[in-house]
């Protein structure tokens, strides 16, 4: 029996969490604390979204409430043209002057699944001289995908393209887009899935093969974060640090280590302290300036008598206002929190809508509600002097990449057709852009379409049902009923569909 | 062969032949449904929830096979005795041991240790003004408008 007893004990020894590992799960659940979001699938759309979380964690993911870093830089640096992204800039630095690459270990989601997926018992692929050089790839990424690209679109085309985000991110995929597609509420989101999605999908599922099998794949081969965190972690206040009055440069430290490190705290180091334990000297402990946070058994150099109890009483403290400042993120956005920008119509949008006559809504079949908008040219837009002809109505941005993109093919369409057919261009109300400034350089200031920025209160965003994503596209009838209510890029060919559909359509009312 | 290693390689093969398979199943539903669109059907969707769910369903059982090898090779005490082996990279520790000992010449280390000080105090001064800065000139605001607004290609979507 006591060996039994032993046993269970020794196997719980082996597998219970680490400080590590809870603080790990504590920042997922902090980054995601609107959970709402999952349950309703939709994004949260509060004003702590304007601060970056030090971590990787997609702000498309329904329960986050914080931005991405990265995401938020490769946005940045495609604005460049329009405003320098200090602000993001200055973000960054600060957390990796604070913590360098201990985000990485402590602090990032997306290290807490790739530690987790390690865990699957398989054979393992070690570091090698293979690896350390394939770790020089997440330098490529940054420079090229997170970096290079962005700035070429959008200094070149004034498209936003966040490289990255766009071809690679697997968080992007997993949290922001199985997020939002997991939900019933977003069925519809499945008709914008195209080769993006394709590909995304079977990068995250090669990504997340190659974290079974080789420790933090992504993190130490691909992770832009990293390589830019990496810069600052010899500069970082808190990280793991070497007392080099006891060390004897045995290496046991560097040899231990499942990252590709040289030696600890380099640019590979996630400080993830796991080094302590190898150490024979106790060298090795952690520190916040001259703090210590985490010592081995045998204490610091600098320690007094009562150094252990006062880390203990100290780590008890912060872990009581930790769980008390989670519990109060979670109030607030679950229960206090109200989003506000709810669309004001009466239904739901949806592929196959009521025929119910003459209900106001906006999704098929359903009329729109009438309304009148001031364009950018002057002249005034009502939609009811639009009867008659087939009317196209898009939800765009200057800062959405395919919102840009697609626009053309809604000015070949109204050349096309023109006298039959009125397209309306909305721009978001939220913008700091100059919007006639940039048709004007776009070209688009005379082409066959009338261009609008919703006013404040969100007047066509609210009757056209248009939510928190982009690109959306509302196709009504000569009657103005609305046959087509979708989010998702176009192609030409899917506008000559819809307007031959809209033309030929005979819905009375 | 050893049970272990039976088990280990199991798992292993069961992972990769899932990630095959649902790598193979989403590439294939994606070029079906770009044929028919090429068709004339420009409007159809390439993607369902209910083929998604079907795919899901068709090779739940793999994934179920794996999770249960998991199980047991967690209760078994299952695991790759390797990894935890230290890398004996001979560059890593004649490396190691050459910039630990320059590093840790005392006379070097204190200039080292004011120069960290410095540095530190420049980029966290820089930091704060750029932070400042991009408050003032509507970067933050800018940063808010593109994380509450969801590009549905930039994650994936399309």
């Amino acid at each position: 029996m006591d060996n039994i007893k032993n046993e269970n004990n020794s196997w719980w020894l082996n597998h219970r969490p680490t400080k590590r590992r809870l603080i790990q799960v504590y920042c997922a659940l902090l980054y995601n604390a609107y959970v709402k979001g999952f349950i309703k699938g939709e994004i949260y759309t509060g004003k702590t979204k304007s601060v970056c979380v030090p971590g990787f964690n997609c702000y498309s993911c329904p329960g986050a409430v914080g931005a991405c870093p990265l995401g938020s830089l490769q946005n940045a640096l495609a604005s460049s043209g329009n405003r320098i992204g200090f602000y993001v800039f200055g973000i960054i630095m600060l957390w990796g002057l604070m913590l360098g690459r201990t985000i990485c270990g402590w602090l990032c989601p997306l290290g807490l699944v790739q530690e987790l997926l390690h865990k699957i018992p398989t054979p393992k692929i070690r570091k090698s001289r293979i690896t350390y050089v394939l770790t020089y790839l997440k330098y490529v990424f940054l420079v090229v995908f997170a970096i290079a690209i962005p700035l070429y679109f959008g200094l070149k085309e004034g498209k936003t393209i966040p490289g990255f985000c766009k071809f690679i991110c697997p968080a992007g995929t997993s949290e922001g887009a199985m997020g939002l597609l997991s939900n019933p509420v977003n069925a519809s989101y499945f008709k914008m899935l195209n080769i993006y999605f394709t590909r995304k999908f079977v990068i995250m599922l090669i990504i997340g093969l190659a974290c079974v099998f080789c420790y933090r794949s992504f993190c130490r081969f691909i992770c832009p974060l990293g390589a830019i965190y990496g810069m600052f972690n010899k500069l970082a206040i808190i990280g793991v640090k070497v007392d080099m009055d006891r060390c004897i440069h045995c290496g046991a430290c560097a040899m231990k280590c499942k990252m590709d490190v040289r030696h600890v705290g380099d640019h590979e180091c996630i400080n993830c302290a796991q080094c302590m334990d190898v150490c024979k000297k106790d060298a090795i402990s952690m520190k916040a300036g001259k703090i210590t946070l985490l010592a081995p058994q045998a204490g610091c150099a600098d320690d007094q008598p009562d150094s252990a109890q006062k880390r203990a009483r100290a780590g008890r403290l912060a872990w009581a206002a930790a769980i008390i400042i989670l519990a109060a993120a979670l109030l607030w956005y679950n229960v206090f929190y109200q989003q506000s920008d709810k669309p004001a119509a009466s239904s739901e949008p949806a592929a196959t809508g009521t025929e119910t006559e003459d209900e106001t809504g906006y999704a098929a079949g359903d009329k729109l509600a009438d309304f009148s908008i001031e364009c950018t040219d002057g002249s005034t837009f009502t939609l009811a002097d639009t009867r008659g002809k087939v009317t196209i109505i898009n939800l765009w941005a200057t800062y959405c990449g395919p919102c840009v993109a697609e626009l053309p093919y809604f000015d070949e369409l109204a050349g096309r057709h023109a006298g039959d057919i009125a397209i309306l261009a909305v721009h978001n109300s939220l913008s700091k852009d100059d919007i006639p400034a940039y048709l004007v350089q776009k070209g688009w200031d005379k082409n066959n379409l009338k261009f609008a920025l919703d006013t404040k209160d969100k007047l066509v965003w609210n009757i056209v049902g248009g939510s928190a994503s982009m690109p959306q596209t509302i196709v009504l009838d000569r009657n103005g009923k609305v046959i087509y209510n979708e989010l998702g890029s176009v192609s030409p060919e899917l506008l000559e569909k819809l307007y031959q559909d809209a033309a030929g359509s005979n819905t009375g009312g | 062969m050893d049970k272990k290693k039976i088990l280990l390689i199991s798992q292993a093969a069961l992972c990769v032949l899932w990630v095959v398979l649902m790598a193979a199943a989403v590439i294939n539903l994606y070029r079906q449904g770009i044929a028919w669109q090429a068709q004339g059907h420009p409007e159809a969707w390439i993607y369902t929830r209910e083929k998604s769910v079907a795919i899901i369903l068709r090779y739940a059982p793999v994934l179920a096979l794996a999770i249960i090898v998991n199980i047991i090779s967690v209760i078994l005490g299952v695991r790759d005795e390797n990894q935890d082996k230290p890398s004996v990279l001979p560059e890593l520790t004649s490396l190691y041991k050459s910039e630990r000992e320059m590093a840790s010449d005392l006379a070097a280390q204190g200039a080292k240790k004011e120069n960290l000080r410095k540095i530190r105090a420049a980029v966290m001064i820089l930091a704060l003004v750029f932070i400042i800065v991009g408050i003032v000139n509507g970067s933050m605001e800018d940063m808010l408008i593109k994380a509450i607004n969801i590009c549905t290609e930039c994650i994936g979507l399309g």
